[in-house]
Order: structure tokens, then C-alpha cells, then sequence
């Protein structure tokens, strides 16, 4: 399985107590459920969609500094060296 | 007309006549224009001619608050000032938040229009029916924190709002800003240098009134309900903690932090500016505005290096940007250092620290050398040149004469093609942003009534990819194009809507942060609250608040092309048009602006050869006074 380096911004950061880490996954909800599993519960209330099937629309994750996720986590793989980065919720400016 | 909202009540001064007034609030003028921005849009228009120099006695500075200020709906503790620009020689406003605009309704006003200049140095005290010019001589050559406290101290109260401006307004910087609350800045387009020149020092206010509702149960349901959607909502949490810093990681991370003077859109030393660094470092309080259960503003403190025991609220996201990235300056100490001194001095953070990165980039060309500018070191990231050109420019002093007059004027001094290097438009220095890695703000860029503005139409959903709120507020049928930061496509549309929305937001006025960002009101919550405050059915319809708003963008697009703006001036710096972005994930990127001008100009109803509002257009909003103003000059 790839390795790829997932980076924490705000809340995120605070729950998991990591600036970064690196993970072996192949899928990208994978890895929603690992960061999941490493914060408390308003943590994870923040970073899954209401069912839990998915990401919350609002967290943004962007791979490579390139591709924007919003959603449909689970159809976006993975290769080897991707840096995932997870924000909260975030303002325009 | 009205039965709530508004006080019904225009202060008039005039200073060269020592002259103080007070007429009433035009119904006709509210039901138009609603409040805050569209207010002054209209009595600028009226009142401000082509003919008047921005810096004359002439011009007019206009203070206007809107119905929603002062009362407990969120966010609306804001109060406009406009004016002709000296650094723009157009339309001129800045919004700021604090307390002073409902303090000013409090004390039974709607608005404050000056005009005049006063012949020696005065401020303006309104405490409710008292309306007074005091002498101000006292008060000269002080700053704004010296000004506000000593306004406070000999008036025996310190609940007076004060606006002041500092050294650099008494000196006509054009980017001079007016300083409320010590740290809150009407920042843009050099309103404190009006007020300079006008000997102006400062307006003071105190009221002890109230704002009234039309129906007082209802709105406070509604506004009970908003404050609840503002503590549910995860941005508006992260804004709480971290305030708009959070951007600066984000930005990164999507190639649009702009650096070294925008030559590039990544910043390598980022972290040393994030918001988890300045959290975790520096940050001291948190604090907020009038009514607002956001509380971005952070106060952050320096405790080690050459700024150890600077202490200041700020900076924004625009700051870390304007004296941080866009200069190379990854040191934070630096930047809370001249970010107070802006605060103190009543500079614009965004012009001159975009002016300090323009010399920085001819000084890299070597289009400027140490010997132009007293032997300075004008190379990026140096930290201590930045706070040192501060008081220069505050004062006029050398090298500071030159940096007070912006980027489009030094350039046109210096020549050797340094006009090439201004990130300008319409002489206004840009925000941080890059239409590069973020196409729909190059169009707002070019096309903004006040120039190189992120305020007045700033899109967001192509550059977070927030696909949900596109689809509410555009239409499903415009993804996925729309949230895609690097096509022309439906940008021009996004921010036609959103210009006119935000129109009404300043209208209202209710801050850019609950509407805009984070995303939680938008134009069918002011449908809801408007009857309700102001006891006027009309503004409950979405489709008459839409015309209000395009009807105030349209007035704001006429008084620019009465002053000569047209189509060319709604352009870019080559940077953006011809440089591919060099680096990061919108590598290669440049701007079409020309396909989003073309679309931008039919759906507004602007001719597409000249950038003129058609005859129809203007008549479709009922701006005929504007078809016989045209037609008169020559213009229509």
C-alpha cells in the first residue's frame, strides 16, 4: 500500500495532538476514518458527515495542494508520496 | 414610511463655516438605497462632482451607519465612511467594525456629512442633542491612541467612541486610513487623509438612546435564531479561535498566498505565520465588535527577539500577507510591530505594505539602487527596513515623501518601466489574493468600484471548493465549473450576484464576516429581518432587495465614469495576464480577463466597448437623474 503524509490544520491539529504523520492507505476515506479514530468525539463530529459514511461538506481536504475533496472520499485513491492536507472549516480572503 | 431602524436623522457640518445642521432622513432615499454604502453612494453622486479635488474643501466625508446597526441582530456593530479618494481620485469607502456606528445611532444619527475644512486643527463631539466643533490644536501631531485617550480623558468618560486619524492624515498619505478602537481601521482608499484635509482630527460619540424595531418581539426571535446559527457553525468556531490567520495555511496549501510583491503564490517559510504558530506563540485575548458572537479579532503579544513587549491587537490575514508574504518576511514579531505602528500612525496595512514590497521588487530589478533610496536596504524580508519606513512615511520624512503617494505614483516617478511591478488597479493596491490560483477574484480585482478590492465581490467557493453553497446560491447547473479556481467559466455570473448581495450587506450594515465568510447569512435572511426592523414590506422581497443592490453597484459604476473610468481601466497588472504563476499547484496559470469582462458587462447591462451602464440599464434601476447627468457631459 502507498505511504502518503497527512497534514492537520486547526482543530484537527489540537485533537490528534500531530502537525503531521505519515500513513499506509491506499483510499482517502480510509484514512477519514483513521483521523477519525485518533480524536475524541466533538472531533470526529466535526470531520464525518452526519451518517458517518463520509466527510462533513464544510472540512476541506486538498491533495497535493492541487485537488479540492468535499466529499465522495471514498472514490479518491491514493498513490505513493500524496500529502493529504486536512482543514477545518476555513474563511475566504 | 419607516417605523424602526433608522433615526430619521442627517447630521450636516460644515467646518468652514463652523456650521452644524440637522435634516431629516429622506424617505425616498431609504426606500432606494436602504443604508451604510448605498446611502452615500447616492449623496456622493449628488454632491461630489468630477470638478472636486479629492483633497479639497470641497469634497465631502460621509459617515453612514445602516437600519440593522446598533441593534442585536449579529455582526452589526459597522459604520461606513466614503468620500472621493485622494489615492483613487474615484468613488472611495471603507467599513470598519467597533463601536462607533451604534454609538452614533444611539446618539440619534443616521449619517454625519462633512464638508469644508476647518481653519485651524478641530474634532467633532456629538454626545446625543450636543453637537459641538472643539478645538484640536492640543490634539495635532499626536496618534491615534494618544488622540482617543486624551478625547476620552478630558471629556471625563470612557465609553466615547472616538474615530482619529494620526500623523499620516495631517500629512495627506494618500493611503492614510481613520483609526477607531484603538486597532479597527478604515483602512482603504485614504479616508484619513481626507479628514486631514479638512483639519479634522477626529469625530468623538457618545448617545444614550436606543435603536427602535418595527416589530420589537419578532426581531428579537430572529435575531435570538441568528446568534444561534452563528454558535453552530463550525467557520464561525475556527474564526472564534483563530480568526482569519487560519487563512494563511489554507492558502498555502492551493498556491494563493501571495509573495515577494506577487511574483509567486507559495511562501516556503508559511509556518512561521500560521495560525496554530501565532496561537501557540503569541496570542494573548480574544476580542469582538459590537453584537458579535464571532470574536475574530485576536490580540496577540511578542515576548522574545528585537520586538519582545510588542503588544497589539492584529494582524489580519491581510497583514501576515501585506508586511509578511508579500515582502518575504517570515518574522511575526516584525509584523505585529508594524501593524501597531499602522494602527498608531493611521496607515492602510494592505497600501503600504504593498508599496514597501513594489520598492522591494524594483530594488531586486535593480531598477531602483541603495543610492536612490538613502542607502536602504530594500531587500526581501528585511524586517527591520519595513518598521523603520513606517514613521518616514507617517511623517512625509525622505524616502517616506515618495512611499506615501502609493504604487501608481512612485512608478510613473521613477519610469524605467517600474509601472510594470505596481500591483494596482485603478491605483488601489491589491489585497491578498491571486486571480492566478483563484480566478473569480481577478475579475473582482478589475472590476471593483474602489479598485483592487477583495470586498465587494469576493467569491469563495472557487477557491475553498464549497460545492453546497455554490449550488444554494448559483445554481446546481453551474458545477462543477463554478468551484474551479482555474476556468473563466461562470466566474462572471458568481460575481455579478454576489456584488449585488453584498451591496445590500453594505447597506444594512452587517459585517463581511456572517454573510460572506463564514457563509451563514445571505439575501433571504435580510428579506426576513428587514421588514421586521424597519416596518417596510417592500424590503421583503428577495427580487426588490436584488435591484436595490444592482441599483447601488450601477449608481457606484457612474460616479467612476463620470470621473473618465471606462473598460480599460477595468484591467490587471501584466503579472497576472501574461506571467504564469511560477510554482505550486497552479503552476502555469494565468488570467483570460477579457472572456469574464465580455460576460461581466452584458449580464450588469455596461456597454462591453466602453464599461458605460446603458440608458436602459439606468433606467431600469431608476437611476434617471444619472441618464440626465450622462447627457449633459456628453457621456450617454
Amino acid at each position: 500500500m502507498p505511504e502518503v503524509k497527512v497534514r492537520l490544520y486547526g482543530i484537527f491539529r489540537d485533537k490528534v495532538g500531530k502537525n503531521e504523520f505519515l500513513v499506509n492507505s491506499e483510499n482517502l476515506l480510509d484514512i477519514i476514518f483513521h483521523v477519525a479514530s485518533l480524536m475524541g468525539k466533538e472531533g470526529e463530529k466535526l470531520l464525518l458527515n452526519e451518517d458517518k459514511s463520509d466527510i462533513n461538506p464544510l472540512v476541506k481536504i486538498v491533495i497535493n495542494g492541487e485537488k479540492i475533496v468535499t466529499r465522495n472520499t471514498a472514490e479518491v485513491s491514493l498513490k505513493e508520496g500524496d500529502v493529504i492536507a486536512i482543514f477545518p472549516p476555513v474563511g475566504g480572503g | 414610511m419607516y417605523k424602526g431602524g433608522y433615526k430619521g436623522k442627517i447630521l450636516r457640518v460644515n467646518l468652514s463655516k463652523n456650521e452644524i445642521k440637522i435634516e431629516p432622513l429622506s424617505k425616498e432615499l431609504v426606500r432606494n438605497y436602504i443604508g451604510g454604502s448605498g446611502f452615500a453612494a447616492k449623496i456622493l453622486y449628488d454632491e461630489v462632482g468630477p470638478e472636486i479635488d479629492p483633497l479639497s474643501p470641497d469634497n465631502e466625508l460621509i459617515l453612514a451607519t445602516g437600519p440593522l446597526t446598533g441593534t442585536l441582530w449579529p455582526t452589526t456593530g459597522r459604520i461606513m465612511f466614503a468620500s472621493k479618494s485622494p489615492l483613487t481620485e474615484i468613488g472611495g469607502e471603507s467599513h470598519v467594525g467597533g463601536f462607533l456606528g451604534p454609538e452614533l445611532k444611539f446618539a440619534g444619527y443616521d449619517m454625519i456629512i462633512v464638508k469644508g475644512k476647518a481653519k485651524s486643527p478641530v474634532y467633532l463631539y456629538i454626545e446625543d442633542d450636543i453637537v459641538e466643533l472643539r478645538d484640536a490644536k492640543h490634539l495635532w501631531g499626536s496618534d491615534t491612541h494618544e488622540t482617543t485617550k486624551i478625547i476620552q480623558e478630558e471629556n471625563g468618560d470612557p465609553e466615547i467612541q472616538v474615530a482619529a486619524i494620526g500623523p499620516a492624515g495631517e500629512n495627506l498619505v494618500l493611503y492614510a486610513c481613520i483609526i477607531i478602537n484603538l486597532a479597527r481601521a478604515a483602512g482603504r482608499t485614504g479616508m484619513g487623509a481626507v479628514m486631514g484635509s479638512k483639519n479634522l482630527k477626529a469625530i468623538a460619540v457618545r448617545g444614550t438612546g436606543t435603536v427602535e424595531v418595527a416589530d420589537f418581539e419578532k426581531f428579537m426571535e430572529l435575531a435570538e435564531e441568528a446568534h444561534e446559527r452563528i454558535d453552530k457553525n463550525p467557520q464561525a468556531r475556527e474564526m472564534t479561535k483563530y480568526g482569519t490567520p487560519l487563512l494563511v495555511a489554507y492558502k498555502q496549501e492551493i498556491g494563493e498566498l501571495p509573495t515577494r510583491n506577487h511574483q509567486t503564490g507559495v511562501f516556503n517559510e508559511w509556518e512561521k505565520l500560521s495560525a496554530e504558530t501565532l496561537r501557540e506563540n503569541y496570542w494573548v485575548k480574544t476580542r469582538a465588535c459590537f453584537g458579535c458572537s464571532i470574536a475574530c479579532k485576536k490580540a496577540f503579544k511578542v515576548t522574545e527577539g528585537p520586538y519582545a513587549g510588542t503588544f497589539s491587537e492584529g494582524p489580519e490575514y491581510e497583514g501576515l500577507y501585506a508586511f509578511g508574504t508579500n515582502c518575504g518576511n517570515p518574522d511575526f514579531g516584525s509584523i505585529l510591530k508594524a501593524n501597531l505602528l499602522c494602527n498608531k500612525y493611521g496607515i492602510d496595512i494592505i497600501s503600504a505594505g504593498a508599496t514597501i514590497a513594489f520598492m522591494m521588487e524594483l530594488y531586486e530589478k535593480g531598477i531602483i539602487s541603495r543610492e536612490d533610496v538613502e542607502g536602504l536596504n530594500f531587500t526581501w524580508g528585511n524586517h527591520e527596513l519595513i518598521v523603520e519606513l513606517l514613521p518616514k512615511i507617517a511623517h512625509r520624512e525622505g524616502i517616506g515623501n515618495l512611499l506615501a503617494e502609493g504604487t501608481y505614483r512612485i512608478a510613473k516617478k521613477i519610469g524605467k518601466n517600474a509601472e510594470k511591478y505596481a500591483i494596482q488597479v485603478k491605483k488601489l493596491e491589491m489585497s491578498g489574493q491571486d486571480g492566478r490560483t483563484h480566478r473569480s477574484i481577478a475579475l473582482g480585482h478589475a472590476t471593483a468600484a474602489r479598485g483592487a478590492d477583495h470586498l465587494r465581490s469576493l467569491i469563495t467557493v472557487d477557491q475553498l471548493g464549497y460545492e453546497e453553497i455554490a449550488k444554494q446560491r448559483f445554481g446546481e447547473d453551474k458545477l462543477p465549473e463554478i468551484c474551479n479556481p482555474y476556468t473563466e467559466k461562470y466566474k462572471a455570473y458568481a460575481t455579478k450576484i454576489t456584488e449585488d448581495v453584498y451591496a445590500i450587506r453594505d447597506a444594512l450594515i452587517v459585517c463581511w464576516y456572517s454573510c460572506a465568510w463564514p457563509p451563514i447569512f445571505w439575501i433571504e435572511d435580510f428579506a426576513q429581518i428587514l421588514p421586521i426592523a424597519t416596518g417596510i414590506k417592500e424590503f421583503g422581497s428577495i427580487e426588490e432587495l436584488y435591484k436595490i443592490g444592482e441599483r447601488q453597484v450601477t449608481l457606484k459604476r457612474a460616479f467612476n465614469v463620470r470621473e473618465g473610468i471606462r473598460r480599460k481601466d477595468d484591467t490587471l497588472p501584466e503579472r497576472f495576464l501574461k506571467e504564469p504563476m511560477p510554482e505550486g499547484p497552479g503552476r502555469g496559470q494565468v488570467v483570460n480577463l477579457d472572456v469574464m469582462l465580455d460576460e461581466y458587462y452584458e449580464l450588469r447591462g455596461w456597454n462591453k466597448e466602453t464599461g458605460i451602464p446603458t440608458k436602459e440599464k439606468l433606467k431600469e434601476l431608476g437611476l434617471n437623474f444619472v441618464i440626465n447627468d450622462f447627457e449633459k457631459r456628453g457621456i450617454l
